[in-house]
């Protein structure tokens, strides 16, 4: 260089100083379209939405009962419980923040016998309409009048005192009968105010959250105020345990920032490491700059791109940090070998491109996996990967320090032919190993995978269900309807269309306490007329028996004006009147202008249910069965992404090489990386789950990334450090990808996991195997 | 409610005599507390009166009770309808009739039966602390000494706005409990009260 003419030096200097400006504006825009990004913390975006049943399904997980809850159980073991327990549970609820949730009061809970009463009319089908009938009649008004005189004075005091004045005829079984059984949700002690267990050690506090459970950072600040009301008001001896989607959501959260924040500047400072031992020179700092320029263009495209961006997309970004900056690095070495930056490049350029090209490929098919989150995921890296080597390409050469060759040249490489039967054999023994073994590997389709949960909240959620019997064995559906009646209506036709298939199948829904117009129509029609028959004599007959029994004249006033008003039709604000508010509050949600109803079925213990409704779009299954079902079908679709990535790989090491037997050595690391990670799976005994899965194609891509720069050695007489570079950029790979398995969240963990170890066994296979594999000398590719 | 008083009784048969603040309260109650430790069995009968707003006439009834610690309660009415509840290892059983045609009551009076079953546990397993927190403890008058107490809960005092108790001049024994309930009361004459002598003769096991 020293022998420059000053014009080129002038031409350099320009050249350098445009780009430099060129970089400080695009970094500087990405900055700030970065800091801008909408962060999707929750685990939504791992919830395929290949299929419309499923994604809609995701889309109304919150309006699911048990959603809508929170659980804290309060246990004390000790003497004092029956004081402490309250005591706590009272003060935690005063310190609740009322803009992020409350606990619904006691008269929400507890049924307002006048407002029961006036849903009877409506409700009496003709069983209830030949009772009431029956207790009508003048006859039997004495005796019913004695027995409830003496249950007044008696052991069932307590509960004749809370019905008699609003139903002295025992009427209310025809609304109660309605009620629904499975409301999956304990009743509340009316004395304590919260539901107690028999032994009376543990208390329950249901919590209503006011932020969705999809609302990350809602949740967030929601779990943090309840934890801090605990802390505060927890006495010695009282413990506490927490349930529910929120916690979920917030734990989730919290998780995947902080193996952002881990993953991210441990990668960093890894692969600065391996730039200080392996480099060791200045031009390290630029080969740094590399991956973090290319990690924030990206982020800043990401932005542009989605509305909303999944965190673990970005948090993919340890990885991706090893993977962008392989360019840089074998720009590094070629720059240091060759006379000048234009031939250093023109050297790399194609080998590079070749490279870019592999894992656009193998990370490009993963746009086709049916879970949103890998699909961002595939963007973010190519978009990593191209600005990864346009910055190599372009910037990386005009940097300072980085254009002055150091090293000497070294001789060429030995130009080799491949061993074609070693070639075909190792080719076929990976390819049916990888076969077998991904045959044999067991599967995972359960959605806790998708989730982090930690030990203290898997064991405090199965604490809770257990002891409140909650969500044991149920499915859930909502029915979508414009209003409270059309989604109702659809849950009559799918209970019916349960009950067809499986007759006395467990079921409840507000379906049974809340009738269609037509049959409510029916109902009071009948009512009216045993009214207009028989009403004002059993008026007359009532009043006077009341009297003799000794009960004042205004003992049964609520009763009389009950059965004297006009039948009222049942509807929301009549079933809040009546003092269950909490009830239709579990099963009727509204969201974005539409009204979903609940429909609880009890499990089977099979996928019956959720087919038996399938064919009515506007009702969803929320079982965890079902949404099983859902993850294993989009396993099976993201399975041919395995041998597409292979296809396409195998397109590009052709198309390199231009030669068949070249290209499947190149192939050969992606089948050593699968068939190792695959019997990885099998030793470790770590199930195949969905983002495994989509971890494998990474493996396919990235194993053909190093086979290409191997075999590149061995096919071109072109000695570029490509040894060396290999072991930096790869170990920069493994470094950047093996941080994840430091991550806490199990989707992070299981994709680190599953291509840190492919990508080792797929670099054994490039740096030990295919040199063995290559036997014939020649002397120049064309035999020049 | 009607269970409740008769634990008031209990802690009220030893309770010290003098002081009208709360800190006496405090401390009657603590002497109480020191008195019933060491018994285990609690038996007597009693005549319920009851006084409804919209009933023209009182109802009185009879019975017999009868606790063994730490928690089997077995609560009956002798006449005029007979009824009865047991409380035994947390599990409440109701009954209407007499012995040879008892009928059990269903769950949802059971539950119930339990809630006010727990009330009594509460005072019969007498802890000062459990008392004053569930109730406003006050003295409401001197000759016969007389406590009322006031449910502290929602939840309890939607049922029971208040119990008073007159203690008789000894005071080893009750003269009256009177629950105070909406448009109802509800007074509770105890007699024949004894202490680790087992069942009252007659009462069903």
């Amino acid at each position: 260089m020293s022998g420059d003419s000053p014009a080129e030096r002038a031409g350099r200097r320009r050249a350098r100083l445009l780009v430099a400006a060129v970089v400080t504006v695009v970094l500087g825009v990405s900055l700030i379209l970065a800091e801008a990004i909408d962060l999707d913390k929750s685990i939504r975006p791992l919830i395929p939405d290949s299929s419309p049943e499923l994604a809609k399904s995701a889309g109304v997980l919150d309006l699911a009962p048990f959603s809508k809850v929170l659980a804290v159980q309060l246990a004390a073991d000790g003497p004092d419980s029956a004081r402490l327990l309250p005591e706590t549970a009272d003060a935690v609820r005063a310190r609740l923040d009322p803009a992020l949730m409350d606990a619904p009061a006691l008269d929400e809970q507890i049924p307002d016998m006048a407002g029961v009463m006036a849903l009877l009319p409506a409700l009496a089908d003709g069983e209830c309409l030949d009772q009431v009938a029956t207790a009508m009649d003048p006859a039997a008004l004495g005796p019913r009048l004695a027995v409830l005189k003496d249950d007044l004075s008696g052991v069932n005091a307590a509960v004749t005192g809370l019905f008699w004045r609003a139903d002295p005829l025992g009427l209310r079984g025809c609304v109660f009968k309605n009620f629904p059984r499975l409301t999956g949700l304990p009743q509340p002690d009316p004395m304590i105010g919260y539901p107690v267990s028999d032994d009376g050690l543990r208390l329950l506090i249901l919590i209503r959250p006011k932020v969705a459970m999809s609302d990350t950072d809602g949740c967030v600040a929601l779990m943090a105020n309840l934890e801090e009301s605990l802390a505060v008001s927890l006495p010695e001896g009282v413990t506490a345990q927490i349930a529910g989607g929120h916690r979920h959501t917030a734990a989730n959260s919290g998780v995947i920032m902080r193996d952002l924040v881990v993953t991210m500047s441990l990668a960093m400072i890894l692969i600065l490491a391996i730039y200080v031992f392996l480099v060791r020179s200045w031009g390290a700092l630029w080969l740094f700059l590399t991956p973090a320029a290319a990690v924030l263009i990206a982020t800043a495209i990401m932005s542009l791109v989605f509305d909303r961006v999944s965190g673990l997309a970005i948090g993919f970004g340890a990885a991706v940090l090893g993977i962008a900056e392989d360019y840089a690095v074998h720009v590094h070495f070629a720059l240091r070998r060759s006379p000048d930056s234009r031939t250093a490049i023109r050297w790399v350029a194609r080998p590079l491109f070749m490279s870019v090209l592999l894992c656009a490929g193998g990370f490009g098919v993963l746009w086709w996996s049916a879970i949103p989150a890998i699909r961002q995921v595939a963007v973010f890296t190519i978009l990593s990967i191209v600005v990864g080597y346009a910055w190599a390409i372009l910037v990386l050469p005009h940097c300072p320090g980085m254009d002055t060759p150091r090293e000497r040249a070294m001789p060429p490489a030995d130009l080799r032919r491949p061993r074609k039967r070693a070639c075909l054999a190792t080719v076929g023994v990976f390819a049916c190993l990888t076969l077998v073994l991904f045959a044999a590997v067991p599967r995972n389709a359960s959605v806790r995978s998708l989730g982090h949960a930690s030990r203290e909240l898997l064991s405090d959620q199965a604490a809770i269900e257990k002891a409140w019997k909650l969500n044991q064995d149920m499915s859930i559906f909502l029915a979508e309807g414009g209003d409270a009646e059309q989604a109702l209506a659809l849950v009559r036709q799918g209970e019916a269309s349960l009950r067809a298939r499986m007759p006395g199948l467990e079921s409840a829904s507000l379906a049974s306490l809340w009738p269609d117009a037509a049959e409510q129509a029916a109902r009071i029609a009948a009512w009216n007329s045993l009214m207009a028959e028989r009403g004002a004599e059993f008026t007359a007959a009532f009043t006077q028996a009341a009297l003799e029994h000794g009960f004042a004249p205004a003992a049964f006033e609520p009763f009389l004006q009950w059965f004297a008003a006009k039948p009222a039709r049942i509807d929301a604000e009549a079933l809040r009147s009546a003092g269950l508010g909490f009830l239709l509050n579990s099963f009727l949600s509204a969201k974005d202008g539409k009204t979903y109803a609940t429909l609880l079925v009890q499990d089977a213990g099979a996928n019956h249910g959720v087919s038996a409704l399938d064919g009515n779009e506007r009702i969803f299954a929320l079982s965890a069965r079902g949404l099983e079902h859902g993850l294993d079908r989009a396993m099976s679709q993201d399975r041919w992404l395995i041998p597409a990535a292979a296809v396409i790989c195998l397109l590009v090491l052709l198309w390199t090489f231009q030669d068949g037997y070249f290209a499947l050595l190149a192939f050969i690391p992606s089948l050593a990386g699968l068939a190792g990670v695959l019997a990885w799976f099998m030793a470790s005994g770590h199930p195949l789950g969905l983002v495994e899965a989509a971890g494998l194609p990474l493996v396919v891509c990235l194993g053909a990334d190093y086979g290409i720069l191997a075999v590149h050695e061995f096919s071109e007489k072109l000695d570029l450090g490509a040894a060396r570079a290999i072991l930096v950029s790869g170990l920069t790979t493994v470094a950047g990808i093996g941080i994840l398995i430091l991550a806490r969240h199990p989707v992070l963990k299981a994709m680190g996991g599953t291509v840190f170890v492919g990508l080792v066994a797929a670099m054994a296979a490039a740096i030990l195997l295919l040199p063995r594999l290559c036997g014939e000398k020649r002397t120049g590719r064309d035999g020049a | 409610m009607k269970f409740v008083p008769l634990f008031l009784m209990l802690f009220l048969v030893a309770a010290a005599a003098s002081a009208g603040q709360p800190r006496a309260v405090d401390t009657r109650l603590q002497e109480v507390q020191r008195q019933m430790v060491g018994v285990r069995q609690i038996s007597g009968t009693f005549t319920q009166t009851k006084k409804l707003e919209f009933l023209k006439e009182p109802v009185v009834s009879h019975g017999r009770f009868f606790f063994d610690k730490p928690g089997t309660l077995t609560w009956e009415y002798v006449s005029p309808a007979p009824s009865g509840l047991k409380m035994e290892n947390g599990k409440a059983t109701v009954w209407n009739g007499p012995p040879e045609a008892r009928v059990t009551q269903p769950g949802a009076m059971s539950r119930a039966a339990k809630m006010m079953a727990d009330q009594v546990m509460m005072w019969m397993n007498f802890r000062p602390r459990d008392i004053q927190a569930a109730y406003d403890v006050g003295i409401a008058g001197e000759n016969p000494l007389t406590l009322r107490v006031v449910p502290k809960r929602d939840g309890l005092r939607k049922y029971l706005k208040s119990i008073t108790v007159a203690l008789a001049d000894d005071y080893r024994t009750v003269r009256s409990v009177t629950l105070e309930e909406d448009g109802a009361a509800t007074t509770l004459d105890f007699d024949d009260v004894r202490f680790d002598q087992g069942p009252p003769r007659g009462m069903t096991e």
